[in-house]
């Protein structure tokens, strides 16, 4: 298990719960808690497969692969 | 819309900064070998073109921001859907800076620390700089980016007992072919990338600077690029740049009796800095326009440890960073930076003839 990884995410999990609270203090609509907790946890839990050592196949690897099946690089 | 105003002077360094960033260190004319002085004015030339677009696309629409232009271009629904897709653009190059900057410290200066540490470090900095709005990050860079050609001519001072200035001949050995495909390399990363800017220059004080500010702040650093060239390949010669991983970096610890090193690290963290405020500041304004949320800081921490997972998930080594920054880059960037902007060009300047026409009519 990467440590350095899940300490770095605690660390982002403390400013979320900053942020949290503030949208709570401040009665945020619905659409705003809902993007920002799509973005948060989506990156939790990609951060969190990582530091266990099971990291997806990445963004960089998609782009690739689609500009490759269309042929504008080989 | 936040009501920040940047004045042209902080503009030129932001862009300059930003031009900056981590083109050094990524270096996307290596393969131009001893032609990469051409590839540098000819990238240059269409950079200062390109961003000469950006600037006439922002002036046909006045006081609109990036996605209301989109909106108002390309209907809601398709300039919504476009405007979701800059906002990962943005995302993923911050997060491409990141891992930039993490690699270069982490294999140069800054052994034994996780890579993972330099990123939240910095990003923390980062995301404090971008909460205290665009203002304070134009003052900053009004501070920091003079700082930058300073470096550059301390270190080619420091080396001028090491040189070749045949390093760079004979010229064209290879063809025009590398020196095009430089060039092009050249254009997308950094100039291509100043789209962001388009969230940034609503905020200009003086509009009718802005095409001007754009174009010198792109032609002084094609002009800084090709200073650093040359120093670089008349210390170390074409073949030693083509080898190395990190040039700027083997070039300052060549200069005898003295280590300059860290002052290199303190010019890319400048860049650097200001292109990841920059690319965040531009997603989270996009998203927050985009869910019609009031204030773009509602979105920065989230997108920030998004930056930060990302920079860590893309690339399994340095390696494949290298050759995904040369091989798939400048194509998958074609749509972002030269499509879409075209087209909007293109609906701006008809919408401007069509209400001309109208008004003269009228009259």
């Amino acid at each position: 298990m990467n440590n350095n990884m899940m300490l770095i995410l605690a660390i982002f999990i403390v400013l979320s719960i900053y942020d949290v609270r503030k949208f709570i203090r401040e009665k945020e609509s619905a659409r705003v808690i809902a993007a920002y907790a799509f973005i948060v946890v989506l990156s939790l839990v990609l951060g969190f497969l990582i530091s266990i050592g099971k990291r997806p196949s990445s963004p960089a690897e998609w782009i690739q692969e689609i500009l490759e099946t269309m042929g504008v690089i080989k | 819309m936040e009501k920040a105003r940047i004045s042209s002077l902080q503009l030129f360094m932001l862009m300059t900064g930003f031009l900056f960033g981590s083109t050094l260190i990524i270096n996307p004319i290596i393969n131009a070998k001893n032609d990469g002085w051409l590839a540098i004015i000819i990238g240059g030339i269409g950079g200062t073109l390109l961003l000469w677009v950006y600037a006439t696309i922002a002036l046909l629409n006045p006081s609109k921001n990036f996605v209301e232009i989109l909106r108002s271009r390309l209907g809601k629904v398709l300039g919504n859907l476009l405007a979701l897709l800059y906002v990962w653009y943005f995302t993923h190059l911050a997060s491409l800076v990141f891992r930039n900057f993490g690699s270069f410290i982490t294999t140069t200066t800054y052994l034994y620390t996780p890579l993972e540490v330099i990123i939240t470090i910095f990003a923390i900095v980062i995301v404090y700089a971008v909460n205290s709005g665009i203002e304070v990050v134009g003052r900053v860079s009004e501070l920091l980016v003079p700082v930058i050609p300073v470096i550059a001519v301390l270190i080619s001072i420091s080396l001028v007992t090491i040189h070749d200035f045949t390093a760079f001949l004979p010229v064209l050995e290879n063809g025009i072919q590398p020196v095009i495909k430089a060039a092009y390399a050249f254009l997308t990363f950094p100039f291509g990338e100043t789209i962001s800017f388009l969230m940034i220059f609503p905020h200009l004080n003086k509009r009718k600077n802005l095409r001007r500010v754009s174009a010198l702040s792109a032609l002084s650093v094609t002009g800084l690029f090709l200073f650093i060239f040359f120093r670089d390949i008349t210390a170390l010669g074409s073949h030693f740049i083509y080898q190395a991983t990190f040039v700027p970096h083997i070039t300052s610890v060549l200069i005898p009796g003295i280590n300059l090193e860290p002052l290199l690290d303190v010019n890319l963290l400048i860049g650097g800095g200001i292109k990841i405020a920059i690319c965040l500041y531009a997603a989270s304004t996009m998203l927050a326009n985009i869910i019609g949320a009031d204030d773009y800081r509602k979105f920065t921490t989230s997108l920030l440890t998004f930056c930060v997972v990302l920079s860590i998930w893309i690339y399994e080594n340095i390696f494949e960073m290298f050759n995904w920054a040369e091989k798939v880059w400048p194509y998958y960037s074609i749509p972002f930076q030269i499509f879409i902007p075209l087209i909007l060009l293109v609906l701006s300047l008809i919408k401007k003839n069509k209400t001309t026409l109208t008004d003269s009519a009228e009259q």
